[in-house]
């Protein structure tokens, strides 16, 4: 796996490094709802590596590498979470450093409510993303992608097209890790699902 | 031990259709793999390294089960070269050879560079700026780092010009100075097979109509020229195929079914697989 890993990071770094500058606003904002497109950004990140592979035909070499095919998914997984992770810390540092400058939005439950809330998406995005994407390749899986923003959009301006204030007291009855455990608990179902479409892909 | 044992391989597309493909290969040996394109022969490669499924049959690699779970790591002594290299376009040679270097146990860096400075491959040159030949050139530095015990090559001369596929063959020709060392190789340049193969298959239209070693068969096979009336005098098992002409015909006959006073010529490997593709017979 750790070439897979390498394979990205590099690719990530000769095509991607535009995203990452506007993924690093979007986390140094004073507004969790850039955030949330930072965190989302991830699949979209997943995606663009998978539509690299896939035009220089890296996807056919794969299975003849000694890689398992279980690396190959798990290697997509472990790069959209370890990259939520890392924009997450990013943010919160981001957020340390308003809070000290003018204290904007204090980093405080309802803080944490709400990056939990965003990573939650986030996961859950990925989750139902990559099971498509490694069954039907990345021509269909944009569709997909395209409906999943649509679906987040509308729930974003549901709960936060509200003042601050409503989001607050309806997001009072959760709490971060309610988010989180329901992206982990996706995840954990998407990663069997996306491998049985990967091998299902690969043997036609 | 055998490099490749594929027994009754069989493998269903909607209109076309690879048939009971059996062969071996034997460890320390070349063997080329001939056919026109759409014969079945990059299937036939994917069969054999499990990417993608078979209908019947059974492959065995360097004396694995391609379908057990320890073939992932049979991988590992294993180069492959596909048709196009397939390589991460965005990166340069350098990065490739970290990323292949962090995929397989026994890849050796130094190796690696000494063959991009033989081959005159610049090291931080993106792979999109590159050639096609550059590209498989490439992909064989790659293959050939890692002290794989078997290369599976599809089409790695396909598009390139004499001076670089010489300069491949060569490569090739170094690689299997080892006694434990396999390649098969795809091609429809026979002539380059020709060079360089212990054993030849000739794939036609998804069947395998002639698997053998390649000395046996050039001595085997011979070319008779005749008028065409004369065909008729042949004994009809000893003809492999005809080729008529304005000015009489050919066919291609085994050698010890005809009679000896026959005006008989060494076929060339071309030869041997035009006639048998063509399959006309008398």
């Amino acid at each position: 796996m750790k070439g897979l890993i390498r394979k990205d990071l590099y690719v990530l770094r000769s095509i991607g490094w535009l995203f990452i500058l506007l993924d690093l606003f979007f986390c140094l904002v004073p507004d969790l709802r850039f955030y949330a497109f930072a965190a989302f950004y991830a699949v979209m990140l997943i995606l663009m590596l998978l539509q690299t592979d896939e035009q220089c035909k890296w996807d056919t070499l794969l299975p003849m590498l000694p890689v398992s095919r279980r690396q190959v998914v798990l290697e997509k997984y472990v790069f959209g979470w370890v990259y939520m992770a890392l924009t997450a810390v990013l943010a919160l540092l981001g957020q340390l450093i308003w809070q000290r400058i003018d204290g904007f939005m204090p980093v405080n439950g309802t803080y944490f409510t709400l990056l939990g809330m965003d990573l939650g998406v986030a996961l859950v995005s990925q989750a139902v993303m990559l099971p498509v994407l490694f069954r039907f390749g990345t021509a269909k899986g944009r569709l997909v992608l395209v409906m999943t923003v649509a679906i987040v959009t509308a729930i974003t301006v549901g709960l936060i097209g509200g003042s601050y204030e409503t989001l607050a007291v309806a997001l009072s009855h959760f709490r971060a890790w309610h988010f989180l455990l329901l992206g982990a608990a996706l995840s954990a179902l998407s990663v069997p699902v996306s491998l049985a479409g990967y091998k299902k892909r690969l043997m036609k | 031990m055998n490099a490749i044992e594929v027994r009754a391989l069989t493998k269903k597309y909607p209109g076309f259709e690879l048939r009971n493909v059996k062969f071996t290969l034997p460890e320390g040996c070349i063997m080329g793999l001939v056919g026109e394109n759409g014969a079945g022969k990059s299937t036939l490669i994917r069969l054999i390294m499990d990417a993608t499924a078979r209908d019947a049959g059974d492959v065995r690699v360097l004396g694995t089960d391609n379908k057990s779970p320890e073939f992932t790591k049979i991988r590992d002594d294993i180069g492959v070269v596909l048709d196009d290299a397939r390589l991460p376009e965005t990166l340069n040679a350098l990065k490739i050879g970290r990323v292949f270097g962090a995929t397989y146990s026994r890849w050796d860096n130094g190796v690696y560079l000494d063959y991009l400075k033989r081959l005159e491959l610049p090291e931080k040159k993106r792979v999109k700026d590159f050639s096609r030949g550059m590209k498989m050139k490439l992909a064989l530095a790659c293959a050939l780092s890692h002290d794989a015990k078997l290369l599976i090559l599809d089409e790695p001369t396909g598009g390139l010009d004499p001076v670089v596929r010489d300069e491949i063959l060569d490569i090739l020709e170094d690689f299997t100075r080892r006694e434990d060392r396999s390649v098969l190789i795809s091609s429809h340049i026979v002539s380059d097979l020709e060079k360089l193969c212990d054993y030849v298959a000739f794939l036609h239209r998804g069947e395998l109509l002639l698997f053998e070693e390649k000395d046996r068969l050039l001595e085997e096979y011979a070319i008779v020229k005749l008028p065409e009336e004369a065909l008729s005098d042949l004994p009809e098992e000893a003809v492999h195929g005809v080729r008529r002409g304005k000015y009489g015909a050919e066919a291609l006959v085994e050698r010890r079914s005809v009679r000896e006073d026959l005006p008989l010529e060494k076929p060339s490997l071309e030869d041997v697989i035009v006639f048998f593709a063509r399959g006309e017979k008398k």
